[in-house]
C-alpha cells in the first residue's frame, strides 16, 4: 500500500502524475473540497461526512491529479493517495512515476518484501513532490512534514492502537505543525489520522534481526552510523548495499543485529531520525535471514510466549485465589521481582527481608508476611498448596508442626518464587506500593524486635548478606533474563540445601500445613 | 491503562461487528491484530471471543481482512489455550486454503500459523500431503521470506517420507496452489 497525505494550504496547487498505478483512491479530508480534479482526471469526489473519496482509476489511465485549496476554506485539508496491494506491481515491473521533466523508475530487490518497496514508493512519492515546488506554496511541501505525517501514521498501528492525541505529542516536529495548523485545524487533522491510516498486522515475520537503512548520505560516515546504531544493542555485522536502489548521493546499509530486541529498538530510535542533514529511514528486512535464523526467531518467539504465558496461568491461579485471602496476605504477591523495568527499582525494599546465613539467600523471607502467616494460617496453608503445585521441584512434606513465631513456613519462600515469574502482569497502584512498603517495614522492624534473638538459626540480628543486586537494566528483556537469572541461581542454590527431603514428593500435591525445615 | 484494556478492546470488537464500512472494518481489524501480538493481552482476546471473529473473517471475500485475521491468529497461536482452541474450532482448515491466497502476508502468516499449530494430536491435519507440497513449492519461491518458512516447515514439521511423498506427487501433477502474486 502506498499512501501519502499532506497538507494545503490557501492557495496552494499540487499537481502530479502518476503511471501504471493500478489502483488509485484519493481521500481529502477537511472542510467541503473545492478541487478542480474533476477537469483533469475525470473523477468527482465523493462527500464521505468529512471526507472524500474518489473512486477507483481504471489501470493505465495515467491519472493527472490537480488539486487546488481555495482560499476560503480555511480549515485543514490533506488528501490522500493510495494504491492497494496492487501497487507492488508498479514497483515490480519498473513503471516509472513522471513528474515534470523528472523519471524515476524503479526496481525491486528480488526477495524483497512488501513492506520494504512500499516504503521506497512512499518515499519517492515524497521527493517527487517535493521537486514541484514551482506548482506549490513552498511553505506546505517541505518533505520533513510529509515525512512526518508517516512517522505519525505508522506508529498509530504499530504494536496496537494509541490515541492520536498522544502520537502527536511525541512528534519531533511538533512546533512546527502548531505554526502551520491553528487550533481549529488541529481537530480536524486528528481526526483525518482515522482516515488516514496505513494500516498493517505486525507478526514475526515481519520483524527481523536485520534491519535497513536507507537514506545514510554519501559522505563515507558508515563508522559514525554503526556507532550510532551500536547504542541500541551489539552489531553482529554490517555492511553497505551497493546494489540496493537508492536516490541519489544516499546509500543503504544492512545492519544485523544480534538480538531481536535491539533491532526493534533501534528502529524505533532511528527511524525518521537525522543524520548528517539527511533522513534515515530504517526497516526490518526479514529477506536477508537465512533459513537458519528464520528459524531462531521462531523459536524465540515460541519460548517467549510459553514463558509469557506460564505467567499469566500464575496470574490467574492468584486471581482465583483472591478472595479467600485476607488483604494483608495479598502482599506478599507484590514481591520485588516484578519483571517490569522501574517496579523493580520501586518494589525492592531490602528491609523487608532477613537472610538466614546457614542456608542461603534463598531462605531468606518477608518477615512481615510470617506475622500474617500465624494469623490466618489455613487460608495461606490451602493457598501455598496450590500454588507449590505448580513448583513441585521446590515442594516437599514434612511433619506439620505448630507454628512457633520463629519457624519460617517453606512456604513463605515459594511465594517469592512463584511471583518471580508472575510478576508482569499485576497491577497495582503505587500508592499501594508504597503502602505496603511502609507496612512491611515496620512489621519486619517490629519482628527482629521481638522474635530475633529466640532462634538464631531462623533470624539473625545484624547487617544482612548481601543479596544478589538487583539492577534495572533498562531494558524489559534483560530484566527479564536477569530476574530468570536470579531465580535459577536461587533455585540451585536451595536445592542443594532441599534435596535430601524432597524426592517423593514432586508430582503428588502438597498436604495441607506443609512446613519447611531448615 | 491496564483497567480499560478490556473495555476497549470490548468497543473495538462492537465497533467491528455493528459498522458497515468496509474500512472501518479493516481497521479495527488490524488493531485486534496487532494487540494479538502481546501476550497480556491473550486472556482479554479469548474472553471477546476475538479469536472466532479471526477464524471467521479467513472465509471472507476481502483479501484485506483474510490477511489481518491471519496476521492476527498468527500472532495469537503459539499460546497452548489459544492453540487448542483454534484446533477445536477446525481452523486448520481454512488456515490451508489461506496458502493459495495472492496475499503475500496472508501466505507468510498463514505458512507461520501451520507450524505453531503442529502438535503431536494436529500433526496429520497440518503436514497434510497437499500443505507439504504446496511447501515444497513455496521452497522454490524467489522470495526469502516464503522460501525460508517452506524450507522449516519441511525441515522441522515432516518426515522425510512425507516430503518424499509429496515430491513424487508434485512430478506428476503440474497443477498446484499457486505462488502468492509477485
Amino acid at each position: 500500500m502506498v499512501g501519502l497525505v499532506f497538507n494545503l494550504l490557501e492557495e496552494d496547487l499540487v499537481s502530479l502524475s502518476i503511471q501504471n498505478l493500478s489502483v488509485l483512491k484519493t481521500y481529502a479530508v477537511g472542510s467541503p473540497w473545492r478541487g478542480d480534479s474533476s477537469e483533469h482526471t475525470g473523477f468527482a469526489p465523493g462527500n464521505c461526512g468529512n471526507c472524500f473519496l474518489t473512486p477507483c482509476v481504471e489501470k493505465s489511465s495515467f491519472p493527472h491529479l490537480h488539486f487546488f485549496a481555495n482560499e476560503e476554506d480555511r480549515f485543514f485539508r490533506g488528501f490522500f493517495l493510495y494504491s492497494d496491494s496492487t501497487s507492488y506491481e508498479l514497483v515490480t515491473s519498473t513503471s516509472c512515476m513522471e513528474v515534470g521533466q523528472r523519471h524515476k523508475r524503479f526496481y525491486s530487490a528480488p526477495g524483497s518484501s512488501t513492506l520494504t518497496l512500499c516504503r521506497k514508493v512512499k518515499f519517492h512519492l515524497c521527493f517527487t513532490i517535493h521537486e514541484r515546488h514551482e506548482f506549490s506554496s513552498c511553505s506546505v511541501m517541505k518533505r520533513s512534514q510529509i515525512t512526518m505525517h508517516f512517522t505519525v501514521l505508522q506508529s498509530r498501528v504499530h504494536r496496537g492502537f494509541q490515541h492520536p492525541e498522544r502520537i502527536w505529542r511525541k512528534t519531533e516536529n511538533m512546533e512546527k505543525m502548531c505554526a502551520f495548523c491553528n487550533k481549529a485545524r488541529m481537530g480536524m487533522f486528528l481526526n483525518s489520522l482515522f482516515v488516514f491510516c496505513l494500516f498493517q498486522v505486525y507478526t514475526i515475520n515481519l520483524e527481523s534481526r536485520y534491519i535497513l537503512i536507507q537514506g545514510v548520505p554519501a559522505l563515507g560516515v558508515m563508522k559514525e552510523l554503526v556507532e550510532q546504531f551500536a547504542l541500541y544493542g551489539a552489531i553482529e555485522e554490517y555492511h553497505a548495499l551497493d546494489e540496493y536502489p537508492a536516490e541519489q548521493f544516499t546509500e543503504v546499509y544492512l545492519v544485523k543485529f544480534k538480538k531481536l530486541q535491539c533491532a526493534r529498538v533501534a528502529k524505533k530510535k532511528m527511524d525518521e531520525r537525522s543524520f548528517f542533514g539527511s533522513l534515515l529511514h530504517v526497516c526490518y528486512a526479514p529477506e536477508f535471514e537465512t533459513v537458519q535464523e528464520t528459524r531462531e526467531k521462531l523459536q524465540d518467539r515460541r519460548k517467549y510466549i510459553a514463558k509469557a504465558t506460564n505467567q499469566r496461568d500464575c496470574f490467574m491461579l492468584k486471581k482465583v485465589e483472591g478472595p479467600k485471602k485476607t488483604a494483608s496476605n495479598n502482599s506478599e504477591h507484590d514481591c520485588p521481582w516484578s519483571t517490569s523495568g522501574s517496579s523493580i527499582a520501586s518494589n525492592w525494599d531490602p528491609s523487608c527481608f532477613t537472610s538466614s546465613p546457614g542456608v542461603s539467600h534463598n531462605t531468606a523471607y518477608p518477615s512481615g508476611n510470617q506475622n500474617q502467616s500465624l494469623l490466618s494460617p489455613p487460608h495461606y496453608d490451602n493457598n501455598c498448596a496450590e500454588i507449590s503445585g505448580y513448583l513441585a521441584q521446590n515442594t516437599f512434606l514434612t511433619p506439620s508442626v505448630h507454628p512457633g513465631v520463629c519457624t519460617p513456613p517453606a512456604s513463605l519462600m515459594q511465594h517469592r518464587k512463584v511471583p518471580a515469574c508472575n510478576g508482569i502482569d499485576r497491577f497495582m497502584p503505587r500508592t499501594t506500593h508504597l503502602q505496603e512498603r511502609k507496612r512491611k517495614r515496620e512489621e519486619g522492624n517490629k519482628f527482629s524486635l521481638i522474635g530475633t534473638s529466640e532462634d538464631n538459626t531462623e533470624v539473625v540480628i545484624g547487617p544482612q548478606l548481601p543479596e544478589i543486586p538487583k539492577v534495572d537494566m533498562d531494558d524489559e528483556s534483560l530484566n527479564t533474563s536477569a530476574t530468570l537469572i536470579r531465580n535459577k541461581l536461587k533455585e540451585v542454590a536451595d536445592s542443594v540445601s532441599t534435596s535430601v527431603e524432597k524426592p517423593e514428593s514432586s508430582s503428588a500435591k502438597p498436604v495441607v500445613k506443609q512446613r519447611r525445615r531448615i | 491503562m491496564e483497567l480499560g484494556r478490556l473495555e476497549y478492546l470490548q468497543a473495538l470488537v462492537t465497533e467491528f461487528q455493528v459498522t458497515d464500512s468496509t474500512e472501518a472494518k479493516e481497521q479495527v481489524l488490524a488493531n485486534l491484530a496487532n494487540f494479538a501480538y502481546d501476550p497480556s493481552n491473550y486472556e482479554y482476546l479469548r474472553q471477546l471471543q476475538v479469536l472466532d471473529l479471526f477464524l471467521d473473517m479467513l472465509t471472507e471475500d476481502n483479501e484485506t481482512l483474510v490477511e489481518f485475521a491471519m496476521g492476527g491468529l498468527c500472532n495469537l497461536c503459539l499460546d497452548k489455550t489459544n492453540k487448542e482452541y483454534i484446533l477445536e474450532a477446525n481452523g486448520v482448515e481454512p488456515i490451508i486454503n489461506c496458502l493459495s491466497s495472492s496475499n503475500e502476508e496472508t501466505v507468510v502468516s498463514a505458512v507461520t500459523t501451520l507450524m505453531f499449530l503442529t502438535t503431536p494430536r494436529s500433526r496429520a491435519q497440518t503436514t497434510a500431503l497437499p500443505v507439504v507440497e504446496c511447501m515444497l513449492r513455496f521452497s522454490l519461491s524467489a522470495n526469502t521470506r516464503l522460501s525460508n518458512l517452506a524450507s522449516i516447515f519441511l525441515q522441522d514439521y515432516c518426515s522425510p517420507p512425507q516430503v518424499e511423498e509429496a515430491r513424487n506427487l508434485s512430478k506428476h501433477t503440474a497443477v498446484g496452489i499457486p505462488l502468492p502474486k509477485d
